[in-house]
């Protein structure tokens, strides 16, 4: 439609700056999103690329001060009242935002919120156009009628919706925030897909923040780096992901594809971890007044080992059973069949009873100790209310003989010197530390009882690319040193492949591939596991 | 931590607890007797808060009210923090058993009779009095702690910070004191400080009804419920009472807010 004019400047920030309560939190922002061109905006945490896209659309924090100029279509948004704005904002330029279950109103249906967004904007005949609206971004009406409510939607349709909304009114502008950062890879490639489709179609400028470099590759035409509230890097993707970006750029791109020298990898010897038929299911559906409830099986007859000093990363998508798995192993919650043995010895085997879960701790001290964990998020594994010794000292508890406060403190501090803290973190809370630093104490909390398998649940996949590579580091370093075996579960195989030796794919709660990580990425055998790989977003020059 | 907050706070609690204290030994006028010609005097030098309907000194009547009502409303949320806390964390580390749906049915019991409704028993039962009321008002207290901690424990419980505690070994009383109570205080200290002035006003309660603290024993809640038919004539029998109760919810609530920040590592070192 507008193929004429693609190409011309549609959003331009001139010198935009941002301060709160007298700190600068954007400092001289310059770019431009040209007409039905795609915008890669990267940065990590922290970096100001999310106050860039709320500075565009003048939706700052109140008491911010915002100073420079925005040029959208011949007018100065820096300078628009908020009258003129509110016409602007959904009409012109349309926005996605990260978390589909949040940007969603509950208590409406999904019709009703694309018709609202068109009628905000004077359009008659909402209920039609929202219709065909949601048919656009792929949510058929027979399949997934408009009289649905959010929870009834799976995370990708939901983001579908956001799309929707944002895309209703046809602006020229649509600014999509990290818009695939909560889903899985395969939700993710279809949205990514959707975005581009809607972008042919419509002549659509397209600004995507993410922190994932990957996640704009094979999508931007323009790219702008960004840290600590400034554009490091901006200009055509080519040219900036070629030599000519800047140091921290190239960092960027290194830290996205880490992976540990090979010739540090320990050979496995001894079987450490047998798990033998696993099935651990919990009551769904409703609940009878007699006879029991009909059980889920989230994990449906699995069966793997893991060896003294090796690594087994384990893949699957968000519902597939990953979390009850690593639950179970650690014996946190009751198994129905089968049996988790370690070094030979029987950990959990099933209980009779299959009716409410019991709370005895049914792992032995001295096991406990042989296996530990890492959660996924680093703000919510650690109690806001203790030390970070106290913290780190806690699976002393499982000692026979527990140390004297001053060993205690001893152990804790030469730990956290092991894993790159400075000792003297110990009298702080975890609040006082960034993510990449907490998940660092994690490491050092799973570490102390000196455990030969540790279960990295997510363990890297909230932290930034370059936090991310420096964890990753520290871990192969310390399987090294320590002889340690890793289960590495995640759901982001780019990190799995680099740092993994064998792998297992996982689906519906049984696994549908094993072999060596090598193996698997080159020949991958199941369909699944196929689409997995080929739907992760990769950076111009990787396999 | 606030200090905006804990001066004004403390001040106002200090006030209460002094004047509570003083009246033990020494109050302007001796509330026992009773000048029927100096009834209902507007404030002035002599009596600086005006007289009651029998014309005794209100300063000295709030002095000693103070007392009973301080006692009354802090015993009974000791009671109710006291059994109610545990059983609440008691129901939310066995969630989902028989021990869970025993705790939780008998506090839905509890609930469904009114606090007077159990004070006019236990008053069959026992007699009158204000160790009564404290009782019955206590009793009645113990399944709204239960309620609250046992449903903001639930969520604890899941917590990965919670799981990794179990991860280290620790038991599920162990992990209830050392992670989940912790974390539960500034819930607490606020529905403390709202049971508190709830208490209070059940203590009037009863004390109008006669189950209370018995005359002459003054209370602020029978200050306030005996002066009602006379507020048109004179208010400031009313007000006091009145501004005495708010000026102790206000102290406590500010006070709590201060301690809840405290309480809290991630805002202690905050402005």
């Amino acid at each position: 439609m507008r193929a004429e004019d693609a190409g011309r400047a549609l959003l331009s920030l001139e010198a935009v700056g941002v301060r709160i309560g007298g700190a600068d939190i954007l400092t001289d922002i310059a770019f431009t999103v040209r007409a039905g061109k795609t915008l890669g905006i990267v940065g990590e945490s922290g970096s100001g690329k999310s106050m860039c896209a709320l500075a565009a659309m003048r939706l700052l924090p109140r008491g911010a001060a915002l100073s420079g100029s925005i040029g959208f279509d011949g007018q100065d948004l820096a300078r628009l009242d908020e009258r003129a704005l509110q016409a602007i904002r959904g009409g012109e330029i349309g926005m996605v935002f990260q978390e589909p279950m949040t940007a969603l109103n509950p208590l409406k249906t999904i019709g009703d919120q694309v018709a609202e967004s068109l009628r905000q904007h004077g359009t008659a005949d909402v209920h039609r156009r929202a219709a065909a609206t949601l048919e656009r971004v792929g949510l058929a009406n027979d399949t997934v009628p408009p009289g649905r409510y959010p929870h009834e939607l799976s995370g990708g349709q939901r983001q579908r919706v956001v799309i929707a909304i944002a895309i209703a009114c046809r602006p020229k502008l649509l600014i999509a925030d990290e818009p695939t950062t909560a889903l899985d890879v395969t939700t993710q490639a279809a949205i990514l897909e959707l975005l581009r489709t809607l972008q042919r179609e419509d002549g659509l400028a397209l600004v995507l923040i993410t922190h994932d470099l990957a996640v704009v590759a094979d999508m931007a035409d323009d790219l702008v780096v960004m840290k600590d509230g400034r554009v490091v890097d901006a200009g055509s993707f080519d040219a900036v992901f070629a030599a000519t970006g800047s140091a921290y750029t190239r960092s960027l791109i290194t830290a996205s594809s880490w992976a540990p020298d090979p010739s540090t990898r320990r050979k496995a010897g001894g079987e450490l971890l047998v798990v033998e038929g696993l099935v651990v299911g919990y009551p769904a559906g409703p609940r009878t007044l007699f006879g029991a409830r009909e059980r889920f099986r989230a994990v449906d007859g699995l069966s793997f080992r893991v060896e003294a000093g090796e690594s087994v990363g384990l893949v699957g998508e968000s519902g597939c059973g990953k979390s009850t798995l690593t639950r179970a192993l650690l014996g946190l919650t009751d198994i129905d069949e089968g049996t988790v043995r370690f070094r030979g010895e029987t950990m959990t085997a099933a209980t009779t009873s299959t009716s409410g879960a019991s709370r005895r701790d049914p792992v032995s001290r001295s096991l406990r100790r042989e296996i530990q964990v890492v959660f996924q998020d680093p703000y919510g594994s650690f109690d806001p209310r203790h030390r970070v010794e106290r913290l780190v000292a806690e699976p002393l508890h499982l000692l026979e003989r527990r140390p004297s406060a001053a060993r205690r403190r001893e152990r804790v501090g030469a730990m956290l010197e092991r894993v790159g803290i400075a000792p003297g973190a110990m009298r702080r809370y975890i609040h006082e530390f960034s993510g990449g630093q907490r998940q660092r104490i994690a490491i050092a909390r799973a570490l102390i009882v000196e455990p030969s398998l540790v279960v990295l649940d997510e363990a890297v996949s909230a932290l930034d690319v370059s936090v991310r590579a420096q964890v990753l580091a520290l871990l192969a370093e310390l399987a090294r040193d320590e002889g340690l075996a890793y289960l590495f579960i995640s759901h982001d195989l780019s990190v799995v492949q680099n740092v993994t030796d064998r792998l297992l794919v996982m689906r519906a709660g049984k696994i549908v591939e094993r072999g060596d990580t090598a193996d698997v990425f080159a020949a991958p055998a199941h369909t699944y596991t196929r689409a997995l790989i080929a739907a992760v977003p990769t950076l111009p020059g990787q396999s | 931590m606030r200090l905006r907050s804990l001066i004004p706070g403390a001040l106002l609690v200090l006030l209460v607890v002094v004047a509570a204290t003083v009246s033990i030994v020494w109050t302007p006028y001796d509330i026992t007797r009773l000048v029927i010609a100096d009834r209902l005097q507007p404030p002035s030098a002599t009596h600086w808060l005006g007289t009651d309907q029998y014309g005794r000194d209100i300063v000295s009547m709030l002095m000693i009210g103070a007392r009973t009502s301080l006692v009354v409303a802090l015993v009974a949320v000791g009671i109710g923090a006291g059994l109610g806390v545990p059983l609440g964390l008691l129901a939310a580390a066995r969630r989902g058993t028989l021990v869970d749906e025993a705790i939780m049915r008998m506090n839905d019991l509890v609930f469904a009779f009114p606090a007077l409704v159990i004070a006019i028993m236990i008053t069959a039962v026992y007699g009158a009095g204000a160790v009564n009321a404290i009782i019955a008002i206590g009793i009645f207290n113990v399944p709204v702690f239960a309620r609250l901690v046992r449903g903001a424990a639930l969520s604890l419980w899941t917590r990965e910070f919670v799981l990794a505690a179990r991860v280290a070994g620790k038991g599920t009383a162990r992990i209830s004191f050392e992670h989940v109570l912790p974390n539960l205080a500034s819930l607490l200290v606020v529905q403390a400080t709202i049971q508190f002035s709830l208490g209070i006003l059940a203590e009037a309660g009863l004390a109008y009804v006669g189950l209370g603290a018995s005359p002459p024993t003054p209370s602020w809640g029978r200050m306030l419920a005996e002066s009602q038919t006379l507020v048109s004539i004179a208010p400031h029998v009313a007000l006091f009472p009145g501004l005495a109760i708010v000026g102790a919810v206000l102290g406590l609530n500010l006070l709590g807010d201060a301690l809840r920040d405290w309480l809290d590592p991630r805002l202690r070192h905050a402005r």
